[in-house]
């Protein structure tokens, strides 16, 4: 009886639900707008309609096959409705006219108005960057490729080594080659003498890798030459503190802070007493 | 009261094929017609689990475990189509 009812229940709220899925693809105005509805809402129609069938004959095998079913729909109709809605997007399906914001047109207009600036002026080196980030964030379909960031780099280069080989190693490191990256970065770090940017980069490309020990070398190294430069000094906190490693050197660069007393705010000594009393807890062996 | 139920959820899922053919004939790209034909498949998927409770036979679930795995089939291809396809 309760089965019956329960039976009941989920196959009608599930045949109204795909009901509601019909009247959305055929009153919605655009092609995105009835993909989203269709597919949820077919998915947890389907999905009711065959619980209710298994409840209802209540045999292992039955229950199976509903559950195979289902685990497959809801594996399949995202990935469906993905794959069509990119080909479609693709070959240029219009949106309604109430879209207001399409960030691939956005990104890839802003690559042509770099390109056109960089064109007429190859002496500004903050729109070759730009360039080169944006050109690294599109797509390929859309003009964007490693090759010409690539290029743009090694235009820069030409003209100015320091510049030109961090933009170098932050291509390479996107593009997954390791030791190019690598050696573009030292090149930049050493030829700038230690520039923040330079420094930062190289940092950030060792802990994307994982290499916590090498980021504190080159922080170390570049402690000495700017010991004036707090940023410096909290980044070799922070990368300590992330990855649990060197609390000797996580201790000193507190330490450090500490010491330069009123020269820095207020709000620095705070964090490095806060972080000071995490490395002494974590060397002594208690761990949270 | 059971079977009463049923043979309104089968009217229900008749009516939203109709709505979908609807669809399938106006759309006005291919992809729309895709995602119609896709939605027509979930509903066939439906209808044959209704009438496998209205018949009480469970054999009838075999064919809708190979009709959503075709659907999948179908509209991965459809996406492929509509991408390498030239104007």
């Amino acid at each position: 009886m309760i089965n019956d009812i329960i039976t009941t229940l989920l196959v009608s709220i599930g045949s109204i639900f795909m009901l509601i899925a019909a009247i959305g693809i055929l009153r919605l105005p655009d092609f995105y707008l009835r993909m989203s509805a269709i597919t949820k809402a077919s998915t947890l129609g389907l999905g009711m309609v065959l619980l209710g069938v298994s409840i209802h004959f209540d045999q292992f095998g039955v229950f199976v096959k509903a559950f195979i079913i289902i685990t497959f729909l809801l594996l399949t109709n995202p990935v469906g409705a993905h794959a069509i809605a990119r080909a479609a997007y693709k070959q240029g399906v219009k949106f309604w006219g109430e879209t207001i914001v399409d960030e691939l047109e956005l990104l890839s207009k802003k690559a042509e108005n770099l390109e056109k600036e960089w064109q007429s002026n190859r002496s500004n080196f903050a729109v070759g960057e730009e360039l080169i980030y944006t050109l690294m964030q599109l797509p390929a379909s859309h003009g964007g490729s490693f090759r010409k960031a690539l290029n743009v780099a090694k235009q820069i280069e030409s003209v100015n080594t320091p510049v030109g080989s961090r933009l170098l190693g932050i291509v390479y490191s996107k593009m997954g080659r390791f030791n190019e990256a690598e050696h573009y970065l030292k090149l930049a770090s050493t030829e700038c003498n230690f520039n923040q940017k330079a420094i930062f980069s190289l940092v950030d490309f060792y802990t994307e890798n994982n290499l916590p020990n090498r980021a504190l070398n080159v922080l170390e190294d570049a402690m000495q030459v700017h010991p004036q430069n707090i940023e410096f000094v909290f980044k070799a906190i922070f990368i300590a503190f992330d990855f649990g490693v060197s609390h000797k050197l996580g201790l000193a660069c507190c330490d450090k802070i500490i010491a330069m007393g009123t020269d820095v705010s207020a709000d620095y000594l705070l964090k490095a007493a806060r972080y000071k009393r995490i490395f002494v807890e974590r060397s002594i062996g208690k761990n949270y | 009261m059971v079977n009463n139920v049923l043979i309104i959820a089968i009217i229900i899922i008749g009516i939203s094929m109709l709505l979908v053919v609807i669809r399938f004939v106006k759309g006005p790209s291919l992809p729309d017609r895709v995602t119609a034909f896709d939605l027509f498949t979930t509903l066939v998927i439906a209808s044959i689990a209704i009438f496998s409770l209205i018949w009480e036979n469970t054999s009838f679930l075999d064919v809708a475990v190979v009709l959503s795995l075709i659907a999948f089939l179908g509209a991965m291809s459809f996406a492929y189509y509509i991408l390498k396809r030239k104007e």
